[in-house]
């Protein structure tokens, strides 16, 4: 009983009822999604800012993402060990971009939805929208203040006169 | 035209500011233009610079309250609906007053064919209600407004024996001459920030320095250049309008710090030629949740069309360099860009070219019209629904005056 309840406790211990992902592939995913947008200048990762639940979520919804994303991170997998000998999560910066690279080209399906949530994620994030610059608001009701364009710029096009072929 | 085009203009509220060279004087704009900001002074100075026209563009977006309506406050996202109403729609400009005067919209509808009696005139329409159940409504006249694919996949759809290659298609044009506008996006990546995801995001500037035709430049007709503002984080990061996605790693962060509210798009929308070979047929297997064929898009871009988009880019690039761009992306043609649909039940004078005459009246049916930018003749260079409209209600004008004659 104890022997089974060791083993349910190390395949289940980062998982949710409803994840995909179990033995370590969410860490993975994180650490895959801060090589896609790094940390820089101030701007967390994507992976330390939370995006790799987000990832998995928008996974559990359909079928065909959830496929798309255990394939991809099998793939990241096999290229790892077969470029590297070592898990993704252990390989230095470079080498993971040498191996995200590589299944970029053979995965073009799983990357670019990869990409897609990240980016959705990262840039509707209030944190990064705060260091943008931005205001955490929606558009509506403020809007934006715009200046009208300088008149005297029409100048140049009304001397031309006349621009239309008369019919 | 003119006075349907101002009948048009009055429900629909435009902003704009008049004196533009490149058009005959109009009427009055019901509200000044929207404001330009830092991205319209720049690149005005660029088409300057060069000598070349430009004004700020006419917009189905009122800038001040019009009608009930709000006026624009800037917020960006146009084409994702507009909370407040100030960017004009039909539902919110036309349908309250055809409602008003007695018009029943049935919506959650779905017409599957129009219906033609043993006299030859149309009767009215079979379509599949809300409930999904089958319906016939009679008519005296049926009048279609489905635009460039609708339209003749809805007359392609209504065969009978009188008509066995589709209703009023004794010419064979139905679904030929398919015309779009093919676009291509030119955007310059500036050092200053100009907040050009602030503002609406469709036409600000307009320039019709290329419209015409010019042998010398290798192709027959031209293009407008249609200056379009920037992106908010999310779609520049995912590569905004011309397609050009932020790359990921390393160099991440400093690629989307140059583009992010520093960037202007000049898209070019060329004048596509009408060609039989482009065409709207029914697809031999794909049907609609209902059962109905779906349509078939044909279309091939002519060497004319793709001429004219490498020239509309190159000048495009010219423009943004001279406004101060540092770098230009460019995205000779833009992909999913068949949005304008033009030409698949044109005008004419007889059966034997054309489906409907100078009133959208059907040569081979009296009491069957067609209001829709598939009667046009020709593309134009600019976006097609002010004419779709104003030709609506020219239609409309001479149906209302002749109705009583039109079966004589």
């Amino acid at each position: 009983m104890q022997e089974s309840s060791a083993m349910e406790q190390k395949t289940n211990g980062n998982s949710e009822p409803g994840s995909v992902l179990i033995d370590g592939k969410l860490g993975m995913l994180r650490a895959i999604l801060d090589i896609i947008i790094p940390a820089d200048t101030g701007f967390p990762g994507a992976g330390d800012l939370g995006a790799s639940p987000y990832v998995e979520r928008n996974a559990t919804k359909s079928p065909h993402f959830t496929r798309l994303l255990l394939d991809g991170l099998v793939q990241i997998d096999v290229e790892s060990y077969a470029t590297h000998k070592k898990n993704f999560t252990d390989l230095k910066v470079d080498q993971k971009i040498e191996v995200l690279r590589v299944v970029e080209e053979n995965a073009t399906a799983f990357f670019e939805l990869l990409i897609r949530y990240c980016y959705n994620f990262y840039y509707t994030h209030p944190k990064v929208l705060k260091l943008l610059g931005l205001e955490t608001r929606p558009p509506q009701p403020k809007g934006y203040q715009l200046h009208t364009i300088d008149l005297s710029l029409h100048d140049k096009v009304t001397a031309r006169g006349q621009f239309y072929r008369q019919v | 035209m003119e006075p349907f085009y101002d009948l048009n203009d009055s429900i629909t509220g435009v902003s704009g500011f008049n004196g533009d060279p490149a058009y005959p004087t109009k009427s009055p704009r019901q509200t000044p233009p929207v404001p330009l900001g830092r991205l319209g002074d720049t690149v005005a100075k660029g088409f300057n610079e060069l000598g070349w026209h430009w004004w700020p563009s006419d917009s189905a977006i009122i800038s001040q309250p019009f009608n009930g309506r709000k006026g624009c406050n800037n917020c960006g996202p146009c084409d994702q609906g507009c909370t407040i109403g100030a960017k004009a729609s039909a539902d919110i400009t036309h349908w309250p007053q055809a409602i008003a005067n007695g018009a029943i919209l049935k919506i959650r509808a779905r017409v599957r064919e129009v219906t033609i009696g043993k006299d030859g005139l149309a009767n009215g329409v079979i379509y599949y209600d809300h409930q999904k159940n089958i319906q016939h409504q009679k008519a005296r006249f049926v009048v279609i407004a489905c635009n460039g694919v609708g339209t003749p996949r809805l007359l392609l759809n209504s065969v009978s024996p009188l008509f066995p290659d589709g209703l009023t298609n004794s010419s064979g044009c139905v679904g030929k001459n398919l015309m779009f506008h093919p676009y291509a996006m030119i955007t310059g990546v500036f050092d200053n920030n100009l907040e050009s995801y602030k503002g609406p995001n469709g036409c600000s500037i307009l320039s019709h320095e290329f419209y015409e035709t010019d042998l010398s430049r290798g192709f027959i007709r031209g293009y407008s250049f249609q200056v379009l503002r920037g992106s908010g984080p999310l779609n520049t990061a995912l590569g905004g309008l011309g397609q050009y996605p932020v790359p990921w790693g390393k160099r991440h962060r400093g690629v989307f710090d140059e583009r992010f509210g520093r960037t202007i798009t000049i898209s070019v929308c060329g004048e596509d030629l009408p060609e039989p070979h482009n065409r709207v047929t029914l697809d031999p297997i794909l049907v609609d949740g209902d059962g109905i064929p779906a349509p078939k898009v044909s279309y091939t871009m002519s060497n004319n069309s793709l001429k004219m988009m490498e020239h509309g880019a190159n000048r495009a690039k010219e423009v943004l360099e001279a406004a101060g761009a540092k770098e230009v992306l460019t995205q000779p043609l833009l992909r999913p860009s068949g949005w304008h649909l033009m030409g698949t039940t044109r005008m004419g004078l007889g059966s034997q070219d054309s489906v409907v005459n100078q009133w959208g009246q059907s040569h081979d049916v009296k009491n069957l019209f067609i209001i829709d930018g598939s009667i046009f003749i020709t593309a134009g260079a600019v976006n097609p629904t002010s004419t779709i409209q104003a030709l609506a209600l020219y239609i409309a004008d001479y149906f209302k005056r002749q109705a009583r004659h039109l079966l004589e």
